[in-house]
């Protein structure tokens, strides 16, 4: 899942650099609009939900992750 | 700094400079130059379209959005996308660098009839049949109808005035007009100004078909869009934009770019008289005209080219042609590119005031698509057909009326 979400980051999102588990939204320079897209993006993609209090410009890319396989979530093919 | 006086003396000039076009005809100016110039009609069935009583359209084909605006077109609906295309392929077209310009001076001016209307039906849909957790966050910033003026100027990092206009199907040729005194007034010294337009649609096209203002010729789409012709019957929805870089003749001469065309005038006139009918005799449209011509300072014995808003409906080219002939008689070249293109609405005025500049700059008049003869008691005007005509065109006006009785025309010259 945390692959999966590097590469969703990285292309979509734009993030440069290396992206590690502990780095949170902010660090990733994540805006609220790319937040809120990248929430409705998730939901859409992984048929889960993600509520706005569950990712914020603190939220870790690892806290994500969690968040997603807590809801059974599967890497799409 | 700058010579604009209200009085009208001491204008500057102002010159068209580079033009860029994503329409039916071609993703790119020279491919939809040379489409128009054959005549080739681009009407044909759309998929997205599909089972309802009009099912065609001209669509814009070929256009890679991510290939042409990178991973960031995810957020621009098609109107946008359009627009930015086009932006960007008119100022590389002008030779225009960032060193070229303050970007505080230089503004944008867009038409647009329905804005992020795809978006709009899309997420509308979604709405409807999976509840309004699924609608897109992005859908406001991705539709508004400001936001494609918006997004050029991030594009293009211009911090001069961004705006868009609307007047139904005159909107791209009114934003012309504004773009020519935000430069006579002094206000600017670039504007990139045009019209985008995404509106085969579903919705649009079952709206306007509910309007009966559509043709409904399924089995030959190609032949549906028939400006001037006795056998038309609706006018083709079409998408697609045009931006025009204006800028003073002085600025294009000190940076040694040779013009299109120069913008010489433009007027514009209220029907006040119906929703959706032009005035029946073209009286506020003829208006319109000569306050273009006026406002350039020529005649009309000078025009030897008029690009008609002519769209293929019974009335509205019946009421065109007539007040052509009134203003022209059989003394300008009349032609209607929507033959080929289709009507692109809140663009058609911004695509054929780029076409009316290369038919400026090349001598040549595309045909009337489609068009064979008015039939009987038709007025009596010079509608070019079946061929481009190879003519030197000095002087040109544009004509693009809209729902509401809007109308706006300019007139364009040669350098």
């Amino acid at each position: 899942m945390f692959d999966y979400l590097c590469t969703i980051l990285s292309t979509t999102y734009q993030v440069s650099g290396t992206i590690e588990p502990t780095m949170t939204c902010r660090e990733l320079e994540l805006d609220s609009l790319s937040l809120a897209e990248l929430g409705a993006q998730l939901e859409e993609d992984l048929g889960v939900t993600v509520d706005e209090d569950n990712l914020t410009s603190t939220t870790t890319v690892a806290d994500i992750a969690a968040l997603l396989e807590a809801q059974g979530a599967v890497v799409p093919a | 700094m700058s010579s604009a006086d209200v009085t009208g003396l001491r204008r500057p000039e102002v010159v068209i400079t580079g033009i860029g076009m994503v329409t039916p005809a071609g993703v790119d100016t020279a491919t939809t130059w040379k489409t128009v110039c054959a005549g080739e009609p681009t009407a044909s069935a759309d998929p997205r379209l599909t089972n309802l009583t009009v099912d065609f359209g001209c669509a814009v084909t070929g256009f890679d959005p991510e290939l042409v605006l990178g991973v960031e077109a995810r957020r621009m609906d098609a109107f946008t996308q359009f627009a930015v295309a086009s932006a960007h392929a008119a100022v590389a077209d002008a030779e225009l660098t960032d060193r070229s310009w303050d970007p505080a001076r230089v503004g944008v001016v867009l038409g647009t009839g329905f804005g992020g209307q795809p978006t709009w039906e899309e997420q509308g849909r979604r709405l409807r049949d999976r509840g309004p957790r699924t609608v897109n966050p992005l859908t406001v910033p991705r539709a508004i109808s400001s936001i494609a003026a918006g997004t050029v100027a991030m594009e293009l990092g211009l911090h001069g005035p961004s705006l868009s206009v609307a007047t139904a199907c005159a909107s791209g040729t009114t934003a012309l007009g504004y773009a020519l005194d935000l430069l006579r007034a002094g206000r600017c010294d670039v504007v990139l100004a045009g019209g985008t337009e995404a509106t085969v649609t579903p919705l649009m096209v079952t709206a306007f078909d509910r309007l009966k203002a559509l043709s409904r010729n399924s089995a030959d789409p190609a032949g549906a869009s028939r400006p001037f012709d006795e056998r038309r019957n609706g006018f083709v929805l079409g998408e697609g934009a045009a931006v025009l870089v204006l800028e003073r003749a002085v600025d294009a001469a000190a940076r040694g770019r040779h013009p299109y065309a120069r913008l010489m005038g433009y007027g514009a006139t209220s029907d006040a008289h119906h929703l959706t009918s032009p005035a029946p005799d073209g009286h506020w449209a003829e208006l319109a005209v000569r306050q273009a011509l006026a406002d350039a300072g020529v005649q009309a014995s000078d025009v030897a080219l008029v690009n008609a808003h002519a769209t293929s409906t019974p009335q509205g080219d019946d009421i065109e042609a007539r007040m052509i002939e009134r203003v022209f008689g059989r003394g300008a070249a009349v032609v209607s590119t929507k033959g080929v293109t289709g009507h692109l609405l809140g663009a058609a005025g911004a695509v054929e005031a780029g076409l009316t500049a290369l038919s400026i700059a090349h001598g040549v008049v595309p045909p009337t698509a489609n068009f064979r003869s008015t039939g009987p008691d038709a007025a009596d005007i010079d509608i070019v057909h079946g061929a481009t005509r190879q003519v030197p065109v000095r002087l040109a006006v544009s004509n693009s009326f809209g729902f509401g009785g809007q109308n706006a025309v300019v007139v364009l010259g040669s350098v």
